[in-house]
C-alpha cells in the first residue's frame, strides 16, 4: 500500500496522468466554450476563417432573443418581432415541470410497489417500463403523430406531456425502486407494529429515506425532458414548441442567424444548471448511500 | 396479559424453513426467553407473533382467540429490532411518541399527554437529555433505549423483545441486563426475548425455550436446561467453557467406564451404574461440564487419570486449562485464579460422577430425560 502512494507521488506519473486530464477536460469543454463565445460574437466574426479567438465582444445576440432589441441580426433579416426564446422556455417549463410532477406522482407509489411487494409479472412490469427507453424516437413518432391528429391532441401542452412520460417515467420508477430496496424492511415493520398504516408508512418514512435517490432520479429526468427535441418538433407549432426547438427559428430561408442560436442555447442550458446546482446537496448524499446508519 | 400459544406453527422461506412445526405456550406475564445460534429461527418466531410475517402452518392464539388474520397494527404487541429500526428521519421524541400518534390509537392522546407519557418513561430509560436529537447522534446503547422506549410506551399486552443486548457493548450490556429485571417486576408482561447468549437467558427467564434450525430443542426453567440440556446441541450450546463431550462404554461387572479415544478407565457409583442399567446400552456419550473436573499435581487414589497440561487462561476469579488424556482434549475450569500450571506438565485428573450427562449415542438425546 505505501509502495503504492510513494508511486502515486511520483512526478513522472502524474504529471503526464495530469496532462491528459487537462487535454480530455479542454476537449470536453471546448464546444461549451466556443458557444459561448459565438453568443458574443457578430455573424462576420463567426464566418471569417480562420477562426478567431480574438474579437469584440457584443451582446445584442442576447438582446434580440431576449425581445430587447426589435432590430435585426446585423444580416439585416428579422426572425420576427416575438422573442422566440421566451416563449420557449415558458413552454419548456410547463411541458417539463408537469410532465416531473405527474411522472412522480405516479413513479414513486410504482417504484415501492416493485420494491417492496411480490407479486406475479412484478419484473415483467418493471421491464416493460424500462422498454420504453429501447425505442428510438423517430420510430413511435409518425405514429404517434397522426394519433394525436386525429384524436386532436396535435399541438397541445397536453400531447407533451404525456409523450415526455416516456422519458421520465422509466428512469423515476427504476432509479428510485433502486433507493427503496435499500431502506431496511424492519423500519417499515417497526412502523407497522407501532400501528401504522402502509400509506402512512409510504409518505412519512419511505419518501423521506429516499430523497436523496428521488432528488438525482428527477434531475436526471428534468434534463433529458429538457433537452429533448424531436417530440416537440414533430407534435407541436410554434407556440407550443419548447425552447430547444425555439433555436430552429432562427435558422431563416434568408440566413443562418449563428449568434442568436448560441444565445439561445446558452439561454436553454441556465435553468439546467442553476437546477443542478440546487439539487447538488441532494444528489451527493443521494449517490453516496449509506444515509441510514445501520 | 395473555396466553400465547402456538400451534403446529411451520415457516418457510423459499425452501428454508425458519420454524418447523412449532407448539408451545406461553403464559400470562412469563418472561420467556428464546436461546439458540443465529438462524435458529428466533426472529422469525417473533416476527410471526407479531404478525409481521404469514407463517404458511399452524394457528396463533392470544387468550385463545385466534389471531392468524389479524393485522400487525391491531395485535397490539410490541416489538424491538434487533438492529433497533429507530425511523432515522424522526427525533427521539418523535421516535418514541409515534405509536401514541399512530391512526390504531387515533386521538387516544393529546400533545400534553403524549409530552407527559414520553417523559417519564425516557426518565426510566435515562435518556430524557437526547429527545431532540437524531437517531445517528445517539450510541448503540442509546439507540437501543429509545428503542424500547418505543415499544414500552404502547403499554401492550405482549412485548416482543429480538436480542436486545447482542449490540451493545459489555458495560451497557451489564446494565441494561440488571434494568431488564426491573422492567419484569414493574411491568409483569407477558415478554418474549430471544438471545443467542445462555447466561443473559439464565439470568432473565422464567423459562426457557433452545430452537435450532427452526426446531424446538428443549422448553424449561433455566436449572433444568443447564443440569438436564435434552440432547448434546442444548448442553454444547449453553454453559460456557464448552461441555466436554466424550465416547464412552460401560463395562457392569466391574462398574466402570471405559473411553477409548483417552485409553482410559474411571469408576462410577452404584446409582450412576443403577441408571445406566436401566436404560439398558452400553455405549453413551459422556458430558462433563468443565467445573467438574478437577485436578491435582499428585497422583492419588482420588486423581488417577494422567494428563498433559496444555494452555491456560484467566478469567475474572478463574482460570480456564486444556488437558490431554492421549487423544482426548479436555476442557477444565478451576475456581482459582492463580493457577501455577505449565505448558506439557502433567497433572492428574478425576471426574465428579454424580454430574456426568449420559447421552444415548444414536439420538443424543439425554438418557434421564428419555420418558
Amino acid at each position: 500500500m505505501k509502495e503504492r502512494k510513494k508511486i502515486g507521488k511520483n512526478i513522472f506519473v502524474n504529471l503526464p496522468i495530469s496532462i491528459v486530464l487537462i487535454l480530455s477536460f479542454s476537449f470536453l469543454l471546448f464546444p461549451v466554450y466556443w458557444i459561448f463565445t459565438m453568443a458574443l460574437k457578430t455573424n462576420l466574426d463567426i464566418i471569417t476563417y480562420p477562426p478567431k479567438f480574438f474579437f469584440k465582444p457584443t451582446i445584442k445576440g442576447f438582446q434580440y432573443i431576449l425581445g430587447l432589441v426589435k432590430v435585426i441580426s446585423d444580416v439585416g433579416v428579422s426572425a420576427g418581432v416575438e422573442s422566440w426564446f421566451l416563449v420557449g422556455i415558458k413552454n419548456s417549463i410547463i411541458v417539463v415541470v408537469s410532465t416531473i410532477l405527474i411522472s412522480l406522482a405516479v413513479g414513486l407509489p410504482a417504484a415501492y410497489v416493485l420494491a417492496r411487494y411480490k407479486f406475479k409479472g412484478k419484473e415483467d412490469i418493471a421491464f416493460t417500463i424500462l422498454s420504453f427507453r429501447f425505442a428510438p424516437p423517430l420510430l413511435v413518432i409518425i405514429p404517434l403523430y397522426l394519433l394525436f391528429s386525429k384524436i386532436g391532441l396535435y399541438n397541445s401542452y397536453i400531447s407533451l406531456i404525456w409523450v415526455y412520460q416516456l422519458i421520465s417515467l422509466p428512469m423515476i420508477v427504476w432509479i428510485v425502486r433502486g433507493y427503496m430496496e435499500e431502506i431496511p424492511m424492519e423500519i417499515e415493520q417497526a412502523g407497522m407494529v407501532d400501528g401504522y398504516s402502509r400509506i402512512w408508512i409510504f409518505f412519512r418514512l419511505i419518501l423521506p429515506l429516499a430523497k436523496g435517490g428521488i432528488a438525482a432520479a428527477t434531475l436526471l429526468a428534468f434534463i433529458y425532458c429538457w433537452n429533448n427535441f424531436i417530440f416537440g418538433m414533430i407534435l407541436a407549432a410554434v407556440y407550443v414548441q419548447p425552447v430547444t426547438v425555439q433555436a430552429m427559428r432562427y435558422l431563416t430561408p434568408d440566413a443562418i442567424m449563428f449568434r442568436e442560436v448560441a444565445a439561445i442555447c446558452i439561454g436553454a442550458a441556465l435553468p439546467l444548471l442553476i437546477l443542478s446546482i440546487f439539487l447538488q446537496r441532494y444528489l451527493i448524499s443521494g449517490l453516496s448511500m449509506g444515509a441510514i446508519k445501520r | 396479559m395473555p396466553k400465547i400459544s402456538l400451534k403446529n406453527v411451520t415457516k418457510k422461506f423459499e425452501k428454508i424453513v425458519a420454524l418447523n412445526n412449532l407448539s408451545v405456550e406461553i403464559n400470562d406475564g412469563e418472561f420467556f426467553i428464546i436461546l439458540g445460534p443465529s438462524g435458529a429461527g428466533k426472529t422469525t418466531f417473533l416476527k410471526v407473533i407479531a404478525g409481521l410475517e404469514n407463517p404458511e402452518n399452524g394457528e396463533i392464539y392470544f387468550d385463545g382467540d385466534l389471531i392468524n388474520n389479524i393485522a400487525t397494527a391491531k395485535r397490539d404487541v410490541a416489538l424491538t429490532f434487533e438492529d433497533y429500526s429507530l425511523y432515522p428521519n424522526f427525533t427521539v421524541f418523535n421516535n418514541i411518541a409515534a405509536p401514541l400518534k399512530s391512526s390504531a390509537n387515533k386521538n387516544k392522546y393529546n400533545t400534553k399527554q403524549i409530552r407527559e407519557k414520553v417523559d417519564k418513561f425516557t426518565k426510566m430509560l435515562s435518556i430524557n437529555h437526547l429527545l431532540d436529537r437524531l437517531p445517528s447522534e445517539l450510541s448503540g446503547g442509546q439507540q437501543q433505549r429509545v428503542a424500547l422506549g418505543r415499544a414500552l410506551i404502547k403499554e401492550s399486552k405482549v412485548l416482543l423483545l429480538d436480542e436486545p443486548l447482542a449490540h451493545v457493548d459489555a458495560k451497557i450490556r451489564n446494565q441494561l441486563r440488571t434494568e431488564f429485571h426491573f422492567l419484569r417486576e414493574k411491568f409483569r408482561t407477558t415478554t418474549i426475548y430471544t438471545s443467542h447468549d445462555y447466561k443473559e437467558a439464565i439470568s432473565l427467564g422464567d423459562r426457557i425455550m433452545f430452537l435450532n434450525k427452526g426446531e424446538i430443542q428443549q422448553i424449561g426453567i433455566p436449572e433444568i436446561i443447564y443440569n438436564f440440556p435434552k440432547n448434546t446441541i442444548v448442553a454444547l450450546n449453553v454453559g460456557w467453557p464448552e461441555i466436554n463431550l466424550f465416547d464412552c462404554s460401560v463395562n457392569f461387572e466391574n462398574s466402570q467406564l471405559y473411553c477409548p479415544k483417552g485409553d482410559f478407565v474411571f469408576n462410577i457409583s452404584g446409582n450412576v451404574l443403577k441408571l445406566l442399567k436401566i436404560y439398558g446400552k452400553s455405549e453413551y456419550l459422556v458430558g462433563a461440564r468443565p467445573h467438574h473436573i478437577s485436578f491435582s499435581d499428585k497422583p492419588s487414589d482420588v486423581y488417577n487419570l494422567k494428563a498433559i497440561c496444555g494452555t491456560s487462561e484467566v478469567l475474572d476469579n478463574q482460570s480456564v486449562f486444556y488437558a490431554k488424556i492421549k487423544n482426548l482434549d479436555l476442557t477444565i475450569l478451576v475456581n482459582d485464579p492463580d493457577l501455577s500450571l505449565r505448558y506439557k506438565q502433567e497433572v492428574w485428573l478425576s471426574f465428579d460422577d454424580q454430574s456426568l450427562i449420559f447421552f444415548d449415542k444414536e439420538t443424543n438425546e439425554n438418557i434421564k430425560l428419555k420418558e
